[in-house]
């Protein structure tokens, strides 16, 4: 193999990631390589040294904050159950601006009912009918009146008749 | 967190299956198999460790929260991990990028961690830091494959799912950034060796 056939698979190599038949070939190819031995070394002290970080680890008592919060959402309902409560329901905006209109109405004829004078309003509401009611009422009142005085003149000549007073 | 022993027997696939159909407590579970690499890609982008907290239960919320969602098609580590580098690449963009604590993070670095392979403690710190130095000064798009593959120890096909690019996209980046790396590690040491040191 040539340095160049070899040269793209120098760094799989050196991470064990070649199958054995071909990682074969490149070791044997290494050994008698200066220069792609050199290439090996290389790579080789660049993957060690950044596999040598530090081992980093989660914090005490990490695993149970987290599942402190998984419990309280199991518990409101399942996965989300919190986020869920929290969104706020959403309508198209249609149905806002109609809502909007009707308390506008709404609001519009409560101030003219409070608002407007009780006599305007009777004025308003029909005048008619109500005269007509009042002048229907003082008829069957004077009717009666001129009847009950009708009666009572009736009975006292009556009565003047039976005593002779009057012939 | 009790009754973890047989847990850890389940896989994740089987455990997610288990929330979802109502086994809530089996999401402990999932937080704590990813907690550190989810917490710390966290910090490597944020910085704070308060920050870091916030931004890594985030991305476990997310994911019980998008569970029902979650097909299975991927791995669930893969999934969560690419919930938490959204959150991170939405937090820098927000906040144009990590606090001053990031310091403590990469001096931290040179006393390595007993877990990591012993040759590494024969490593001289300086190329560790040169190599790091390096690594900030790369574009974006070649330093997010390379800190998936070397700190989140992820595979090829992971970061391709995390990053939402193809495969070949991937080892097209790592090859460009192992290069910028090299070129830049040794223009130091040759800067290094002029100064006489």
């Amino acid at each position: 193999m040539r340095c160049a056939e070899v040269d793209p698979y120098i760094e799989a190599f050196v991470d064990g990631r070649l199958d054995a038949s071909r990682a074969s070939v490149i070791e044997a190819h290494v050994r008698s390589c200066v220069r792609c031995a050199a290439r090996v070394r290389a790579a080789g002290r660049i993957a060690r040294a950044l596999a040598a970080g530090p081992r980093v680890q989660a914090p005490h008592g990490f695993a149970h904050r987290v599942m402190d919060v998984v419990y309280r959402e199991a518990l409101a309902g399942g996965p989300g159950a919190a986020q869920s409560v929290e969104r706020p329901l959403r309508l198209p905006a249609r149905v806002y601006r109609r809502l909007g209109l009707s308390c506008v109405l709404t609001a519009g004829v409560l101030a003219i009912s409070l608002f407007i004078p009780r006599a305007a309003y009777s004025t308003l509401a029909g005048a008619r009918i109500t005269g007509a009611a009042f002048s229907q009422e003082s008829e069957v009142a004077v009717k009666s009146a001129l009847d009950g005085a009708d009666n009572a003149v009736r009975g006292i000549l009556r009565e003047r008749v039976k005593e002779g007073s009057i012939k | 967190m009790p009754g973890s022993g047989n847990l850890q027997r389940l896989t994740d696939a089987e455990l997610t299956d288990r929330v979802r159909a109502g086994e809530t407590r089996l999401f402990a579970e999932l937080v704590q198999r990813y907690q550190d690499p989810v917490f710390a890609m966290a910090q490597r982008f944020v910085g704070a460790p308060g920050d870091a907290e916030d931004l890594a239960q985030e991305a476990f919320l997310r994911a019980y929260r998008g569970l029902e969602g979650f097909k299975g098609d991927a791995k669930f580590s893969t999934w969560l991990y690419r919930i938490t580098w959204n959150l991170c690449a939405d937090w820098k963009r927000k906040h144009g990028g990590p606090r001053k604590e990031t310091t403590a993070l990469d001096t931290a670095g040179d006393f390595a961690d007993t877990r990591v392979d012993l040759e590494a403690d024969l490593l001289d710190g300086e190329e560790r830091a040169r190599v790091r130095r390096a690594l900030e000064g790369l574009d974006e798009r070649y330093r997010s494959v390379v800190t998936l593959l070397y700190y989140e120890k992820m595979s090829y096909d992971q970061i391709a799912a995390v990053l939402d690019v193809p495969l070949k996209t991937v080892e097209t980046r790592l090859y460009r950034a192992r290069k910028i790396l090299r070129v830049a590690l040794e223009a130091t040491e040759k800067e290094g060796k002029r100064g006489g040191r």
